[in-house]
C-alpha cells in the first residue's frame, strides 16, 4: 500500500489497518443513515411544525412523502408562502415528480430541483425538461415532496398518536389534511435527505 | 539491536502517512469533519513536535511562511468578525500539512499516490454497496453519494479526476496493463457522477501532464481526441442540468465585497447568498469571507501556483493544478479529504527537490 515504504512488513500491515477502518466507516455510516421505514402519518407529524417555520417555508422538497400547497411565489423575495398538506405521493416511485398547477390553470407534470445547498431556489422541470415559469404573484397549487433538513431527526414516534397529534397541529394552523391523503400509503421507503 | 531512534526515524514518516490515510478514509463526508479536521489537526502537531526534538525540522520556506501569515491573518479576522469556525480550523489544517509535507521524507510520495489510487477504490467501493443496500443519497457533502436523491451528480469523479490524472501520467510515461483496466473503472465512476466540474478539472490535470512530459509517442491527434472526448461527456452531461443562473455566486459574491469590503467572514457566504450555502469557487469563497484582508492569502496562492509550474515534479503539480480547478467550480473544498489533499499536492509540487 505504502509502495514497500518502509518495508513489506509495515506495508502489509498498513494495509490491514486502512481496510479495518474502511469497514468501521462504512459500518458507522450506514448505522447512522440506514433507511428507515415510517408512515405518511409519522412523517407529518414530524414535520408539520417544521414546515410552519420560516426556515423551512421555502425549502425545496424532495422525495417520497409528498406535500400538497398552495403557494403564492414572490420573485422579488424568491419566497413562497402559502398553506401546505401532505399527501402519498400520485405517482409512487417516481418520487421528485409533483403535479403543478400554474397560474392559468394548466396543469402540469413537474418536479422541484432538490439540491441542497440552493435551498432557496424555486425551480420546476417537467420529465422533458420544461421549466415552468412562476410569475410573480402568480398563485400555484403543487404536489411536491418534502425534504428533511436535519439528518440527525430520529422516526420513532407512535404511528396513530402521531398521526392525530399531525392533524392536530394542521388544524391549529388552518391546514386541512384529508383523510384518505393521509391514510392512503400505510408505509413508504424513507431516506434522510438533505 | 536497531537504537530507538533509528526506529524512530525509519517508521515516523510512515506511520504519520498511514494515520493520515485512515483520516482520508473519515473525512470523505463532512458529517464526521468536526472529528476529522480536529485529529489531522492534532496528528501534524504531534508529528511536528516529534521532529523539532528529535532536531529533524527543516527550515519553512518563504512560501509557508506566507501561507502561515495569512493563516493567523485568518483566525484573528475570524475571531473579530465571526467567520465560520470549521472554516478556519480546515485552513489551519491546511497549514499544518504544509509544514509537515515540507518535513517528510521524499520516499513517501510515491506512497501518497497510492493512498489516492486505493482510496478512490474504496469510495466506488462505497457508492456502489451502499446503492445495493437503499441508501442512495446523502444530504452533507461528501466524497460517494449524491446529495440528493433522484440526482444522479456527486463529488465522486471529483475524486477520480486525481486518480485519473495519476493513471494518465503512470500511462504516459510507464504503461501497465492495471492503469487502463483501474483507467476504464475511474471514468466510469466521472460519467455516473455527472460532475462537470470533475471534467474540468481532469482536463486541467491531463493537459498539464502531456504538454510537461512532451515526448509521449502517441498517434497524431491523439491527446486532442481524448480532449474531444471529455468535453462531448461535459456537454452531454450538461445537457441534462440546469445551465441558467446555475452559477450566480461570483455576482453575489462580487455585490456583497462592495458591501462589506472588510469581509464577511469565511464560511458565511450563505448569509448574503440567495443560491447557495457556498462560493462554489475557493478563491471567492475567501476574497468574499476576509474581504481586503484576503489580499495576503491571493499572494500566496499566487505564489504558489507560480512555483509549482517550475516544479520538477510534474504528477504532484497536475494533482495540485486539478484539485485547484475543481475548487474553482465546486463546492468540495468543504470536504476534509479534498481539501487536505490540496495542500499535500501545494505542499510537495512547491518544495524544493521534491
Amino acid at each position: 500500500m505504502l509502495n514497500k515504504y518502509p518495508n513489506k512488513l509495515f506495508n502489509k500491515f498498513a494495509f490491514i489497518v486502512y481496510v479495518l477502518f474502511g469497514v468501521i466507516f462504512l459500518t458507522l455510516f450506514v448505522l447512522q443513515n440506514k433507511p428507515h421505514t415510517i408512515t405518511t402519518a409519522e412523517y407529518i407529524s414530524q414535520d408539520i411544525k417544521k414546515i410552519t417555520n420560516d426556515e423551512y417555508k421555502i425549502a425545496l422538497f424532495s422525495l417520497n412523502v409528498v406535500l400538497v400547497g398552495n403557494l403564492d411565489f414572490d420573485s422579488n423575495t424568491n419566497t413562497a408562502t402559502g398553506h401546505y398538506f401532505f399527501a402519498n405521493d400520485p405517482e409512487k416511485n417516481v418520487f421528485t415528480f409533483s403535479q403543478v398547477m400554474n397560474g392559468d390553470g394548466q396543469l402540469r407534470v413537474g418536479y422541484f430541483i432538490s439540491n441542497p445547498l440552493q435551498t432557496k431556489r424555486w425551480e420546476m422541470r417537467d420529465k422533458n425538461g420544461y421549466s415552468l415559469i412562476v410569475k410573480d404573484g402568480a398563485s400555484v397549487n403543487l404536489v411536491a415532496s418534502l425534504q428533511l433538513n436535519n439528518p440527525q431527526d430520529k422516526y420513532d414516534f407512535d404511528v396513530i398518536d402521531n398521526a392525530l397529534s399531525g392533524v392536530q397541529k394542521a388544524n391549529e394552523k388552518n391546514i386541512k389534511i384529508p383523510d384518505d391523503f393521509i391514510f392512503k400509503v400505510s408505509s413508504i421507503n424513507f431516506q434522510i435527505d438533505n | 539491536m536497531t537504537k530507538p531512534k533509528a526506529k524512530l526515524d525509519k517508521y515516523l514518516d510512515p506511520i504519520f502517512i498511514l494515520f493520515i490515510s485512515i483520516l482520508f478514509i473519515f473525512g470523505t463526508t463532512i458529517s464526521y469533519s468536526n472529528y476529522t479536521v480536529i485529529t489531522s489537526v492534532i496528528a501534524c502537531l504531534i508529528y511536528i513536535l516529534i521532529k523539532v526534538f528529535t532536531k529533524q525540522i527543516n527550515k519553512p520556506s518563504k512560501n509557508l511562511l506566507i501561507y502561515l501569515a495569512s493563516m493567523i491573518v485568518l483566525v484573528v479576522h475570524s475571531l473579530i468578525v465571526g467567520g465560520e469556525g470549521s472554516f478556519v480550523l480546515l485552513f489551519i489544517a491546511g497549514g499544518l500539512i504544509l509544514v509537515s509535507i515540507e518535513n517528510l521524507d521524499t520516499k513517501a510520495y510515491d506512497s501518497i499516490l497510492n493512498l489516492i489510487l486505493i482510496t478512490g477504490g474504496l469510495l466506488s467501493f462505497y457508492y456502489v454497496f451502499l446503492n445495493i443496500i437503499g441508501v442512495y443519497s446523502f444530504g452533507q457533502n461528501n466524497l460517494f453519494l449524491p446529495l440528493a436523491a433522484n440526482s444522479p451528480h456527486n463529488h465522486l469523479g471529483d475524486f477520480w479526476a486525481t486518480s485519473l490524472v495519476i493513471l494518465g501520467y503512470k500511462m504516459f510515461t510507464k504503461f501497465k496493463r492495471w492503469h487502463l483496466i483501474l483507467g476504464i473503472i475511474g471514468i466510469f465512476f466521472l460519467i455516473i457522477s455527472s460532475s462537470r466540474s470533475s471534467i474540468v478539472s481532469l482536463i486541467v490535470g491531463l493537459i498539464y501532464v502531456y504538454k510537461k512530459i512532451g515526448k509521449i509517442r502517441l498517434p497524431k491527434g491523439t491527446p486532442y481526441l481524448l480532449i474531444l472526448g471529455v468535453v462531448v461527456i461535459f456537454v452531454v452531461i450538461g445537457s441534462f442540468k440546469t445551465t441558467l443562473f446555475s452559477r450566480p455566486y461570483v455576482l453575489e459574491g462580487l455585490t456583497a465585497l462592495t458591501i462589506d469590503p472588510l469581509g464577511i467572514g469565511v464560511g458565511n457566504f450563505g448569509k448574503i447568498s440567495q443560491e447557495s450555502l457556498f462560493a462554489h469557487n475557493i478563491i471567492l469563497e475567501i476574497v468574499v469571507g476576509m474581504g481586503a484582508f484576503s489580499v495576503i492569502f491571493l499572494y500566496w496562492f499566487a505564489k504558489t501556483i507560480f512555483i509549482a509550474l517550475s516544479s520538477k515534479n510534474i504528477l504532484y503539480t497536475a494533482i495540485f493544478f486539478t484539485i485547484l480547478a475543481n475548487f474553482m467550480f465546486d463546492t468540495t473544498y468543504i470536504i476534509p479529504t479534498m481539501f487536505w489533499l490540496f495542500f499535500i499536492s501545494a505542499g510537495i509540487s512547491t518544495k524544493q527537490n521534491a
